[in-house]
């Protein structure tokens, strides 16, 4: 008992940080639940849609929990490290229990068609989560998944499609192996972006003699950022992630736009508003997650490397490494997004919406991501983050749930002002604190956690 | 007018640092370290693990800040340096692990553009040498070839300080030995400064022309290796000696009880200067340490 406990504390710092998160996220879907049922079946898919992106969120922060203990463990190359790093792995998917007791639970009670649709939803979406860390292309199949079953089912797919259910077997199959298939992209032999401004430079320098008969360097210097992300690697640089990502986005919006109609969906405002915000949250977590990986050394060599100027020069470099490229991708969801919702007939204000929203959740990566830089090397976050990102959830999937799905005499005036006002006032405070926090470090690449 | 003595005497050092602590979570890591490397000195760090030898490298360097004291570089604060600084600087981590996503021959390419000194004949006589492809990525590598592979880098640089952290703790004999003829070649005809830390004493014996013995956190021999013999000795003081009773014996550096009741001291004296007088006290022996007996004296 007392080692399972040392284990929960090693994985998550504390104890109190996932069972609040799990006690909050319970409870606001309990808020959700009672509400949904009042609009019959497409309530129910609605809360249900609630709820498992609140599940997403406690499956990410299961993962990110075991993923940060892996990165320590990793980090103090003791023996043993790595059956702690299964162990944690095994404990933040064994968390995962309660949802899949629901689903079975729901399977075993009403097998009848299609009444378990909303908890297996809940169940994909938690796998989601847990799955957004290491496979994010994955992650977005099952969401895709997620998404269009739900739509399917709340515009009364089940009804309309009984006796066809092997057509929507197949669609979700061929999904699935697509998004199996995303990852096979990464082993075609792409090359990489480190060449001042041009992909096609290291091509010309496999091409060219290596290692220049010159005795000395080339002195053509790259721009600071574009040092700054090499040093960082991974999906800031290499084409093939960024591909992988580009890639699932495609597949997320054209299958979403050729299915649903077939499927008979309704309800595109929330459809491509929640696929809008679920592909943003994908691309983001791609991002961090590379900065969570980031060691002592690998930042010790990144302070040592000429070329980055002066301490404002580098910091100004680093936040230009690290918010510019995931914006860049938003930018792709939301022209995706919005030409499905123009396809469809939908208001401007609806792609106002869309924009807001991604742009908040950029806000939200740009907490995270400031964090990490200013606790180099990247730590887990900290629980007002947490909250914070459970509070955008929770705020982002309720407006569309309260506004399209079901009931909107329920939207409360406080709902739509209020949080919305208190949550940029935590976000603005949050950034300005972690900018502070690196503005007066004497340069931005200080370690600042023991060995 | 101290702000200008103050550089220059950082100025003639490549790598120094005053009265430097550092704490974490409370705990001491590095107490009140002071330590000035003269140009072209290869200077070894020995310690225990957890001694504080890689946080005194990394404070050295300025990638942590130190809770008191400060650190110099080529003159220049360290937590400062200009890039001018770092082109001179050849650093080689415990663990390099950056640019794991690269081929080597790219990664080595795009680190020697940054450095005016980089010299391109060298990186591929080396990885011819040592058997690396240039096509592979790094993240393929096992650690000593990762290790290789940065002190490739670390000395392609053309650096004028070359500070390396225990850099042959992944390499096989033959490596190892290669890597100390290369420090040597570059000390000797280079004037590269060298700062490296090992646990490997013969290692130390063989290149180090000083010595910084780093033990509960803070220095307790700073000696050149020639010297090092000269002025450090090992007293043993049997069981029941009256000699015993004195607190600290002079020049005291560490103390150790026997089993059997008797205490062996390692006692340090200047240069050229006369034991004290204790160790003429009847029954009493003195005995002379090479590296790795006051190493183990000093450290168990």
């Amino acid at each position: 008992m007392r080692r399972a406990r040392q284990d929960l504390a090693a994985l998550f710092g504390s104890i109190g940080r996932p069972a609040f998160a799990t006690g909050m996220l319970w409870g606001c879907a309990a808020l959700a639940y009672p509400l949904a049922t009042k609009g019959g079946y497409a309530g129910t898919v609605g809360a249900a849609i609630v709820f498992s992106l609140a599940t997403a969120f406690l499956a990410h922060v299961l993962g990110s929990g075991a993923l940060a203990f892996v990165v320590d463990a990793k980090r103090t190359c003791l023996p043993g490290s790595k059956r702690l790093a299964r162990r944690a792995n095994l404990l933040a998917s064994a968390l995962l229990l309660p949802t899949l007791v629901l689903t079975v639970a729901a399977l075993a009670g009403n097998p009848v068609w299609p009444v378990w649709v909303p908890p297996v939803l809940i169940l994909a979406t938690a796998l989601a989560g847990r799955l957004a860390l290491r496979r994010a292309a994955v992650a977005v199949g099952l969401l895709l998944l997620v998404v269009l079953t739900a739509c399917w089912a709340a515009s009364g797919g089940g009804h309309h499609m009984r006796g066809k259910e092997w057509c929507f077997a197949l669609f979700a199959a061929a999904i699935v192996v697509l998004c199996a298939a995303l990852p096979l992209l990464a082993a075609v032999k792409w090359r990489r972006v480190i060449g001042p401004g041009s992909i096609d430079e290291p091509r010309v320098l496999r091409h060219a003699p290596r290692m220049a008969s010159s005795r000395h360097g080339s002195g053509k210097r790259q721009p600071p950022a574009q040092i700054v992300r090499a040093c960082l690697g991974g999906v800031f640089v290499q084409l093939s992630q960024q591909l992988l990502i580009g890639s699932a986005l495609l597949v997320l919006f054209v299958a979403a736009a050729i299915g649903l109609p077939w499927l008979g969906a309704r309800g595109w405002l929330w459809v491509v508003s929640i696929l809008g915000l679920a592909a943003a949250g994908v691309v983001s977590t791609a991002f961090l997650s590379q900065l969570s990986k980031l060691t002592r050394e690998q930042i010790g060599e990144i302070a040592l490397m000429p070329g980055l100027g002066p301490p404002a020069a580098q910091r100004r470099a680093l936040y230009g490494a690290v918010l510019a490229p995931p914006l860049l991708w938003l930018g792709v969801v939301l022209l995706l997004g919005s030409a499905d919702l123009l396809l469809k007939g939908e208001s401007l204000s609806s792609i106002g919406l869309l924009a807001v929203c991604l742009f908040i959740l950029w806000l939200t990566y740009t907490v995270y991501a400031l964090q990490k830089l200013a606790t180099l090397p990247p730590k887990r976050q900290s629980f007002i983050s947490e909250f914070m990102l459970l509070c955008l959830v929770v705020y982002a999937a309720g407006n569309y749930y309260w506004l399209c799905a079901a009931h909107p005499q329920f939207l409360p005036r406080f709902w739509f002002w209020i949080t919305p006002v208190l949550l940029s006032i935590g976000i603005g405070t949050a950034i300005g604190f972690s900018i502070h926090r690196l503005a007066t470090a004497p340069h931005p690449f200080l370690a600042r956690d023991p060995r | 007018m101290n702000a200008i003595v103050d550089a220059e005497m950082s100025s003639n050092y490549p790598l120094r640092c005053e009265r430097i602590t550092k704490r974490y979570a409370g705990e001491d890591v590095l107490r009140d370290v002071s330590l000035g490397v003269t140009p072209g000195s290869v200077l070894g760090l020995i310690g225990r693990n957890g001694a504080g030898k890689t946080t005194l490298i990394r404070t050295l360097l300025g990638l942590e800040q130190p809770d008191h004291g400060r650190a110099f570089v080529f003159g220049e604060p360290s937590l400062v340096l200009t890039d001018g600084a770092k082109q001179r600087i050849g650093y080689v981590p415990q663990q390099p692990d950056a640019f794991a996503w690269m081929r080597i021959g790219d990664m080595l390419e795009f680190v020697g553009r940054q450095y005016p000194h980089w010299d391109s004949e060298f990186v591929e006589l080396s990885l011819a040498r040592w058997h690396i492809s240039p096509e592979r990525r790094l993240e393929s590598l096992s650690p000593g070839e990762r290790q290789r592979v940065a002190l490739i880098r670390g000395l392609a640089v053309n650096p004028d300080l070359l500070v390396l952290d225990e850099p042959a703790s992944a390499l096989d004999p033959v490596m190892r030995r290669d890597l100390l003829r290369e420090i040597v070649a570059r000390a000797a005809e280079s004037g590269t400064t060298v700062l490296f830390s090992t646990h490997i004493v013969s290692d130390l014996e063989r290149v180090a022309s000083r010595v910084l013995f780093l033990h509960d956190h803070r220095i307790v021999v700073d000696a050149t290796l020639d010297d090092l013999a000269e002025t450090h000795a090992r007293l043993t003081v049997p069981a029941g000696s009256p000699a015993l009773s004195a607190s600290q014996v002079p020049g005291e550096v560490s103390r150790r009880s026997q089993p059997d009741g008797s205490v062996t001291l390692v006692i340090a004296r200047r240069c050229g200067a006369e034991w004290p007088e204790i160790v003429a006290a009847p029954g009493l022996r003195l005995d002379a340490l090479n590296l790795e007996d006051l190493f183990i004296e000093v450290a168990r």
